[in-house]
C-alpha cells in the first residue's frame, strides 16, 4: 500500500511539473500564434485587393452546412467595393482554405489559397498555380469555374465552395 | 573524447535507427515525399531526443522502475507538445507541412526506445551524444529516402529552406516527364525503404565475409 501511494505521488508530481511547463510555453506563444493568424488572413485579403482598401468582417446568416466560415466586406472610399469570402472545404488530404473576392459587379476579383498542406504536391497543390487561379481574373461570377485535370478530388471540392459563395453572393449582396 | 565520438557514430552508421534498429519507420514512410519535410521532420525529432534523453538520464535515479514508462511517456508528450506549440509560433510553414506528424513524434518509437535502452542507464553527456548520434543517424536516413522517393516520384529534386517557405535553396528538374508517381504515395515508400535496407544489408553482409575471409586466411 506504501509503495503504490509512492508511485502515484511520483507519477503526480511530473505530471504536475509537466502541467507547468506546458502552460509556460502555451503563454508565451499563443499571442504569438493568434497575431499569425490575423496577419495571414490580412495578408490574404491584401493579395486579393491590394494595399488601400479597408476590410470588415460582415455577420452574415450562413446556412447550417456550408464552405464558408467568413466574410468580409471590402470598403473603397466609403462604399463597399465587393466581398471576400473564406471558405473551408475537405480535401484529397486535408482541409483546404481558401479565399474567394467577388466585386459588387458580378466580377470575380481574384482567388487565393490559404492552406492547402494536405493536398499532394503537383497535383491538388495546382489550385494554387496561374493554370487554376487565372480563371478568376477578373471573369464573370455566372461563368463558372472548372476543375483541374489530374487533380478531381482537390479541385472538385475547391469548385464547390467556390460555387456555394457565388450563391451567398448571389442571395445577399447582388 | 574517443568513446564519446564511438556513441555519436553508432546511431549513425552501426546502429542507424530506421535502417538497422528499424524504429520510428512510420513517420519516415509518411514524411519523405520531399527534402523540405525530411529535414523539417529530422531536426524536430533530433530537438526532442536531445531534450528527452538529457532530462530522463538526469532523472533516472530517482524514476521508480514499475513506473518508468508511463513517466517517460509523460515527459516525452510534455516535451513534444512545447515543440509544437513553438513551431506553431516560430516556423508556421513548416508546421503546416509537417501537419499531423509533429504530434505524432510522442509515439515516435526512436524517442522512447533510447528512453528506455539507453538514456536510463547511461550518464548525461553519453545520452547527448547519444542522443545526436541517432538524430544525425535518423535524419540522414530519411534524406536518403526521400532523395529517392522525389526523384523517382515526383522527377524534380527541391530543396525549400523549411524554415522560410518562399526561399528555394535548389530546385532541378530531371526526369518530370517520366516520374512515376506511385512513389510518392506509400506503396511507393514501403518500395523505396525496403529496396534501400536490402540494399545497405547486403553490402554489410558481403564486408562481413570479406572480414571473415581475411581472418581465416591469416591463421
Amino acid at each position: 500500500m506504501g509503495k503504490i501511494l509512492k508511485l502515484a505521488v511520483f507519477l503526480a508530481v511530473i505530471s504536475g511539473l509537466s502541467g507547468l511547463m506546458l502552460s509556460y510555453v502555451n503563454d508565451l506563444t499563443a499571442p504569438i500564434i493568434e497575431q499569425q493568424q490575423i496577419a495571414a488572413v490580412q495578408e490574404s485579403l491584401s493579395v486579393l485587393y491590394g494595399e488601400g482598401e479597408t476590410f470588415e468582417p460582415v455577420d452574415a446568416e450562413l446556412p447550417e452546412e456550408t464552405a464558408i466560415t467568413s466574410i468580409y466586406s471590402v470598403n473603397k472610399d466609403g462604399a463597399v467595393a465587393g466581398y471576400v469570402y473564406q471558405c473551408a472545404v475537405q480535401g484529397y488530404g486535408d482541409e483546404v482554405t481558401f479565399m474567394v473576392g467577388i466585386n459588387t459587379d458580378g466580377t470575380y476579383q481574384g482567388f487565393v489559397p490559404i492552406n492547402y498542406s494536405g493536398e499532394t504536391s503537383g497535383f491538388g497543390s495546382r489550385i494554387a498555380d496561374s493554370e487554376f487561379t487565372s480563371q478568376f481574373d477578373a471573369s464573370s461570377i455566372d461563368d463558372g469555374v472548372d476543375t483541374l485535370s489530374g487533380a478531381t478530388i482537390t479541385s472538385g471540392a475547391v469548385v464547390d465552395g467556390v460555387n456555394e459563395a457565388v450563391e451567398h453572393f448571389n442571395a445577399n449582396y447582388r | 573524447m574517443k568513446n564519446k565520438f564511438a556513441i555519436f557514430k553508432n546511431g549513425i552508421t552501426t546502429e542507424n535507427p530506421i535502417f538497422c534498429l528499424m524504429l520510428g519507420m512510420c513517420s519516415s514512410l509518411a514524411i519523405t515525399t520531399t527534402l523540405t519535410n525530411a529535414i523539417g521532420m529530422g531536426v524536430a525529432v533530433t530537438c526532442v531526443l536531445l531534450m528527452s534523453n538529457t532530462i530522463i538520464s538526469l532523472l533516472r535515479k530517482i524514476i521508480p522502475d514499475e513506473i518508468r514508462i508511463p513517466v517517460y511517456i509523460v515527459i516525452i508528450a510534455t516535451l513534444v507538445k512545447c515543440v509544437q506549440l513553438i513551431m506553431n509560433a516560430f516556423t508556421p510553414a513548416l508546421y503546416e507541412s509537417l501537419g499531423v506528424f509533429i504530434p505524432l513524434i510522442v509515439v515516435n518509437c526512436i524517442i522512447l526506445g533510447r528512453a528506455e535502452a539507453f538514456a536510463s542507464k547511461n550518464g548525461v553527456v553519453d545520452s547527448i551524444f547519444d542522443a545526436l548520434g541517432m538524430g544525425c543517424g535518423y535524419t540522414l536516413a530519411l534524406l536518403i529516402i526521400s532523395f529517392c522517393r522525389q526523384l523517382i516520384g515526383s522527377g524534380m529534386i527541391e530543396l525549400v529552406n523549411p524554415f522560410d517557405s518562399t526561399q528555394i535553396i535548389f530546385s532541378f528538374d530531371v526526369l518530370s516527364q517520366y516520374a512515376i508517381s506511385l512513389f510518392s504515395q506509400p506503396a511507393g515508400a514501403f518500395l523505396t525503404l525496403g529496396t534501400i535496407i536490402g540494399v545497405i544489408h547486403t553490402i554489410g553482409n558481403v564486408r562481413k565475409k570479406r572480414a571473415e575471409q581475411k581472418k581465416a586466411e591469416v591463421k
